[in-house]
């Protein structure tokens, strides 16, 4: 009895080790393989710019780069701007942002999934649009603060989807700069 | 002489709330004739017949994690999700049988066993692979394309029908279809892809004068 006994546990764990063996051999080839790290670089973004101008609007545009750092192929399902102002900062005026990738450019802020290959990457076109609540933009935005800016985006490739996010800033003298110009 | 000539058909997006025979009535009945073949865009069957997820609705499995890692890049089975939803369908057993067969198949430099054995695995498209708004969903392939195919033919009087699977890559297929159809010789003609990309939105195309050519040859 005790000898099948013996026999029976020596199969069990060898069964364990062996499932355990593939288990760690699989986590390093999945660490080997990578997966995707799709991030922006804010910090190399363009400074904001006047697209559009009118007595009581104005149209801010800059230009985000992003890149995949990682060694598999990421998808960007989807990518939106939040910008962050609230009303007990500033409120004289409205604002509406969107985004489109800046090589197939939409006008709806819907963002259309693509694919980005390791080491390769692409350029997000952020737009701002200031609306004025008195009427006349110049006059509104006097006193306008640094105004953050989260791009929001979900990625998904090999490993599970997730969303992250990368802030960038409109300070107050960049908009000055922006409107002189 | 009448030529063979392919037209395609531009509609509007169809979603799971279109039936694709009303559909291609609306949009092409009255330019399909007795001696034509009418050609569908599988994808377009599947969305129709609401056959679509989102990577958000599902839960992988440690099967398609570990599966998806041994597939190329380039495939929708190398997502985790595309591996998911094809375990959806197929069952993760089944599929998970299906990549070990066709490992070893491998082997003895046999391809393709794998998509041989789990169809579902063959037809997802993964992210992307669709046109907005599905380019966020993982489309399934069509359900029952054979008798799809039928009801076309028994709406519009055409000659035939197939529900296809073709690409820019030069990859054609024909999954479906009447009776009395090719299916080789149809996907030849469809080569050259005259669905077009996603943007132009012709998910129907018309091979006109097929019987008259058919028979002449």
């Amino acid at each position: 009895m005790d000898m099948y006994f013996y026999t029976l546990v020596n199969i069990i764990v060898t069964i364990v080790f062996i499932v355990a063996v593939l288990f760690v051999a699989f986590r390093i080839f999945a660490w080997k393989q990578g997966n995707e790290e799709i991030v922006m670089l804010p910090k190399r973004r363009t400074q904001f710019e006047v697209e559009d101008i009118s007595f009581n609007q104005v149209t801010l545009v800059s230009d985000i780069p992003f890149v995949n750092k990682g060694r598999q192929n990421g998808t960007i399902m989807d990518l939106y701007p939040r910008h962050l102002l609230p009303q007990e900062q500033f409120d004289q005026v409205s604002i509406t942002s969107w985004t489109t990738d800046a090589s197939e450019e939409r006008h709806d802020g819907y963002w259309k999934s693509v694919i980005i290959e390791p080491r390769k990457g692409g350029t997000v076109r952020l737009r701002l649009i200031l609306n004025a609540k008195t009427g006349n933009i110049r006059k509104d935005l006097v006193g306008f603060p640094d105004m953050n800016i989260d791009i929001v985006y979900q990625v998904v490739g090999r490993s599970d989807w997730h969303i992250s996010k990368n802030r960038l800033i409109l300070t107050a003298e960049e908009l000055q700069h922006a409107m002189r110009q | 002489m009448a030529n063979l000539e392919l037209v395609p058909v531009h509609t509007r997006i169809l979603t799971h709330r279109d039936d694709i025979v009303e559909a291609i009535m609306h949009y092409a009945g009255k330019d399909i004739g007795p001696e034509d073949i009418v050609c569908v865009a599988e994808s377009v069957v599947a969305i129709t017949q609401g056959r679509i997820t989102r990577p958000e609705e599902l839960r992988p499995t440690w099967q398609a994690r570990l599966l998806c890692r041994f597939v190329p890049a380039e495939g929708s089975m190398s997502s985790v999700y595309g591996m998911q939803s094809a375990m959806e369908l197929d069952g993760k057993w089944k599929v998970f049988g299906a990549f070990i067969l066709g490992a070893i198949a491998k082997i003895f430099r046999k391809d393709g066993v794998f998509y041989q054995i789990s169809r579902a695995a063959a037809l997802t498209d993964d992210v992307t692979g669709t046109m907005p708004p599905f380019d966020k969903h993982i489309v399934y392939g069509p359900k029952d394309a054979d008798k799809v195919a039928e009801r076309i033919v028994q709406r519009t009087g055409s000659y035939g029908a197939v529900v296809a699977d073709v690409n820019d890559l030069k990859r054609a297929a024909v999954l479906g279809h009447s009776r009395g159809m090719d299916p080789k010789r149809i996907a030849r003609i469809l080569i050259d892809n005259p669905f077009g990309n996603d943007d132009q939105m012709t998910p129907i195309v018309i091979i006109k004068n097929f019987a008259s050519i058919s028979e002449r040859k």
